[in-house]
């Protein structure tokens, strides 16, 4: 489903490439409704400011250069869709089961097998620093296969895992160089990731679900290349791996927005 | 309201990575219009009615033909009215607010605006074949010509009973080049 999200975007992408190819050339009509910062951006206008004409110094609804590029920051803004391999060693989830009062329990991973795979859809915004460098946040929300877990509940209560969700969200800093129509970055994640383990727990005749989670903090050095579509988008891979745990790495594919064509950062000819 | 806003930025954002300009296909939107090339800029060039318009209004659409942002100054355009009999007149853009600026055409994007040019003496018609004619020259900042670079489109004549706040704007014909 995540893959097919991602493609889905670069789809309407393609699919829109014929419909929107330089309408305000090939058909001499008015580009106004186009969406090339031209300076008729009908969201700039309040709902009751009704325009009667374009002249520049008598239209009330727009000012002059709504297409100035220099009018907003160099962002980025990227989905994709990643695998994780990590270990779970030392995670240990505690709860609470409500049958005839409260009876605890805990999920403890196998020392011997805790590795466990995360696929997740990944959103991130970035915002440039300087001319090369950009600072950001990643979430990423998914679905983790969980490695065996063994159980220790109270007397009487069984215990069942249902499911496994993966929630990670970091913040990031960076550089990327580009190299024709390639561009390479690196950068430093630091943040946390949740494992959340939906739970099923009977007594006797009473039957409950009800999840638990346990938490990971993260430093992940990541390298990512990617290739400018057009002068606005790039499309990706990228591979991480965690300094604070062996064995613990990430690939994924990724589509970017840039709000400046090629970042702002090719010169002239 | 948030999630509108996002939604119009995230689709104006597609929307406008699907649709960059490729060099050479501006083209005019009527038929007396005319596009020039001047650095990085081409330019399309075309006479407008507009019956707000005190002077001649005029609709120009740039697109930017480089890999790299480009400075254009609108302010930068030299306009005049050639006459018939050859006298030649100072025109001037309709800034009452003074904000015409340089600003940024971002790499392979486009950009609009309809500017109004009237007559910086008082009292200056257009008499039969004038022409409005306009040199962008100077509007690529990193790359001004020396050489005039001119569209020109013609005014037609404007009988001088006519109101003086809205002048009718007859049909134009097609002026070449002027440089």
């Amino acid at each position: 489903m995540i893959i097919r999200l991602s493609a889905s975007v670069l789809a309407a992408c393609l699919m829109l490439w014929p419909a929107h190819a330089f309408p305000c050339d090939a058909d001499g009509g008015d580009d106004s409704s186009s969406i090339d910062f031209d300076g008729d951006d009908s969201s700039d206008s309040g709902p009751s400011c009704t325009e009667t004409t374009e002249i520049h110094g008598r239209a009330e609804c727009r000012s002059f250069g709504q297409w100035d590029a220099s009018r907003y920051p160099r962002v980025r803004v990227g989905v994709g869709s990643s695998v994780s391999l990590f270990p779970m060693a030392g995670l240990s989830f505690k709860g609470e089961a409500e049958h005839d009062g409260k009876m605890a329990y805990r999920l403890d991973t196998d020392s011997g097998d805790s590795d466990a795979v995360a696929t997740a859809l990944d959103v991130r915004l970035t915002m440039m620093a300087g001319r090369y460098g950009y600072i950001g946040s990643n979430l990423s929300v998914g679905a983790v296969l969980l490695p065996n877990l063994q159980t220790k509940a109270a007397t009487g209560l069984d215990v069942d895992t249902t499911s496994g969700t993966y929630v990670a969200a970091t913040a990031l800093a960076g550089a990327g160089f580009s190299m024709g129509p390639l561009m390479i970055r690196g950068e430093a994640h630091v943040g946390r990731r949740f494992i959340i383990v939906g739970v099923e727990t009977s007594h006797e005749e009473c039957l409950e679900t009800s999840s638990v989670q346990a938490g990971q903090w993260m430093v992940r050095p990541q390298v990512a290349m990617e290739a400018w579509l057009t002068p606005w988008m790039t499309a990706g891979a990228s591979l991480s791996t965690d300094v604070l745990r062996d064995r613990d790495v990430a690939g994924g594919i990724f589509i970017e927005l840039h709000s400046r064509a090629f970042d702002g950062l090719r010169s002239r000819r | 309201m948030q999630t509108s806003l996002a939604l119009v930025f995230s689709g104006a954002l597609v929307l406008t990575a699907c649709n960059p300009y490729r060099p050479g296909t501006m083209e005019p939107t009527t038929p007396n219009g005319a596009v020039r090339t001047t650095g990085c800029i081409d330019v399309a060039i075309d006479r407008v009615e507009d019956y707000q318009a005190v002077g001649f209004a005029t609709e120009l659409r740039m697109g930017n033909r480089c890999d790299a942002p480009v400075m254009v100054d609108l302010g930068q355009i030299r306009a005049t009215m050639r006459h018939g009999d050859g006298r030649v007149s100072a025109m001037q853009v309709y800034d009452p607010d003074l904000e015409l600026r340089p600003a940024l055409l971002d790499a392979r994007a486009r950009g609009r605006e309809v500017l109004e040019y009237q007559p910086i003496r008082p009292g200056v018609t257009p008499g039969p074949n004038a022409e409005l004619c306009l040199d962008i020259a100077e509007i690529d900042r990193g790359e001004p010509s020396s050489l005039p670079i001119v569209a020109c489109t013609p005014l037609g004549y404007i009988e001088p009973v006519a109101s003086p706040t809205s002048p009718s704007l007859p049909t134009t014909r097609a002026v070449e080049n002027a440089q």
